[in-house]
């Protein structure tokens, strides 16, 4: 039987191995290097979520607290708007006190703010309060802090974007589907609060 | 776009100055021919007496020209500055002034974080100043540049050459966001380009806006995220955009120290007056035009809006 393999043919085998076996070597030591690149850059992503979620809700904060100044300055002029502001008293309780999560945040915000616009809005029926400086003060206030909370918003939104999309393209979506990363969702303003912006 | 009704106006106002300074612009132009007329004649009488000294004669007739050149027309230029675009700058809005001798410091220039290059040659001059409505602004020319080197090894970097502009801005921040003109991403494409840019030393991070053809003209770096955002609203970027259309020039906006920078390059020498053309309506209308342009940033950009904190 021929199957004895001459010296030559047995050392070329072994040197075939034995470069398959150091560009495996290699092979497995660069994916680990990428593997390692692309999940630091994932876990990255989601933490500048939180991060720019952390500052939404400080910016929400700071108005929620403006607005116990607000209902006082409103309540000796408007009789008429009870109703809102008892509403509003009651959102912002819950809000405060109620979980920080995302999705809660974004319930609150969306209930609370066609509120407060309408309030200002119908500040317009009553001239002596419109004269009142420290009411201006708080309008101006107010209107700073819905564009700072706007800004804040459209950089969470900007983090959710990049980390979507590292997680849903390649190479990222091997990686995320090894540690299950799902994607984030984004802030949206509900139509309705879009809709009642426009009387501010 | 011009105002016509209060170009025709302030022309009709100015007219009777614009008459003596047209007299004296006619007296220029004919000192000029003169001295031209003059160094034509001196150097075919070089060239008629010996050939090789005309080179020499010829170098030293040219130096001559200009300099008489220059020397006839410095009180025309002067004149015309003060008796013309003082009283129109005035006319265009009382609340603002024509100075010009002066100009913007370099160290203003320089805090606006636009440039990354020191200059060692600095010039600026016609400088308008005082405020728009509840914007305080001012605006000059600059020409910067650092030379480095000498005899062979000379190199001019030329760093800027054009209008500079500052204003009050309406919101109130303490960082500093950049709106540079973007020549990566319209030249190689979004991703390459967004990699370039983020490399980029010297400047604060890299912000990605919403507006995609925000993004395809300017490259913003901040030193905030939110901030950048808060300053650069949907609003403000679509305005920041129709101003560079209205310009047609590179321009790269500043927002720094509560102020906002404006650095608009080739603006050429402005406000310079004619003198081979005359003064007519159709020269006017350029200096009219010319200052509507920059004066009317502020409104372009709404500068005047105070409904935020700083008022």
């Amino acid at each position: 039987m021929e199957s004895n393999l001459t010296a030559s043919q047995v050392s070329i085998w072994i040197q075939m191995a034995s470069s398959l076996i150091i560009f495996f070597g290699f092979f497995l030591i660069f994916s680990a290097i990428a593997f390692m690149l692309i999940y630091n850059s994932i876990i990255m992503k989601r933490n500048q979520i939180r991060n720019a979620f952390g500052s939404i809700d400080v910016m929400l904060k700071k108005r929620y607290d403006l607005i116990p100044n607000i209902v006082e300055s409103v309540k000796g002029y408007a009789k008429y708007e009870k109703e809102t502001l008892e509403q509003i008293a009651k959102l912002r309780a819950m809000a405060i006190s109620g979980p920080a999560t995302v999705r809660n945040t974004i319930e609150v915000d969306a209930a609370i703010t066609p509120l407060l616009t309408r309030l200002l809005a119908v500040v317009e029926n009553y001239p002596q309060l419109k004269a009142n400086e420290g009411f201006l003060h708080l309008q101006r206030t107010l209107a700073e802090l819905e564009e700072q909370i706007s800004a804040a918003r459209r950089f969470f939104n900007s983090s959710v974007l990049d980390y979507n999309n590292a997680i849903q393209t390649m190479p990222g979506v091997i990686v995320a589907s090894l540690i299950a990363a799902k994607p984030e969702e984004f802030f949206v303003i509900a139509a309705a609060e879009r809709g009642v912006t426009k009387a501010f | 776009m011009v105002d016509e009704a209060r170009m025709q106006e302030m022309f009709q106002r100015l007219w009777p100055m614009l008459q003596e300074i047209e007299a004296e612009r006619q007296q220029v132009k004919a000192r000029m021919k003169k001295i031209i007329a003059g160094a034509f004649l001196m150097l075919i009488l070089c060239a008629a007496v010996a050939g090789f000294y005309l080179f020499i004669a010829a170098v030293a007739i040219f130096v001559c020209t200009v300099f008489l050149y220059n020397a006839a027309g410095k009180d025309y230029v002067r004149n015309f500055k003060t008796k013309v675009m003082g009283p129109l700058v005035k006319a265009y809005d009382p609340h603002l002034e024509y100075q010009p001798q002066s100009g913007i410091y370099e160290s203003e220039m320089m805090g606006s974080r636009i440039f990354l290059t020191h200059p060692n040659r600095y010039a600026t001059e016609d400088l308008v100043s005082g405020a728009i409505g509840k914007t305080s602004v001012k605006f000059a020319e600059i020409r910067a540049s650092r030379e480095t080197g000498s005899g062979k090894n000379r190199r001019v970097e030329h760093i800027f050459n054009g209008l500079f502009f500052i204003a009050d801005f309406n919101k109130d921040f303490k960082g500093t966001t950049l709106v540079l003109p973007d020549v990566a991403e319209s030249t190689l494409g979004s991703f390459i380009g967004n990699m370039l840019q983020s490399s980029n030393f010297g400047r604060p991070q890299l912000v990605k806006l919403e507006d995609p053809e925000f993004e395809k003209r300017f490259v913003v770096y901040g030193d905030d995220q939110i901030e950048a955002r808060y300053i650069l609203s949907p609003s403000l970027m679509q305005r920041l955009l129709d101003c560079r259309k209205e310009i047609g020039k590179d321009v790269a906006f500043s927002f720094t120290k509560n102020k906002i920078y404006i650095a608009i390059s080739g603006t050429g020498n402005l406000f310079e007056p004619p003198v081979w053309n005359g003064i007519d309506f159709r020269t006017f209308r350029r200096y009219f035009e010319d200052l509507e342009l920059f004066a009317g940033i502020v409104d372009d950009l709404d500068l005047n809006e105070r409904i935020w904190t700083k008022h």
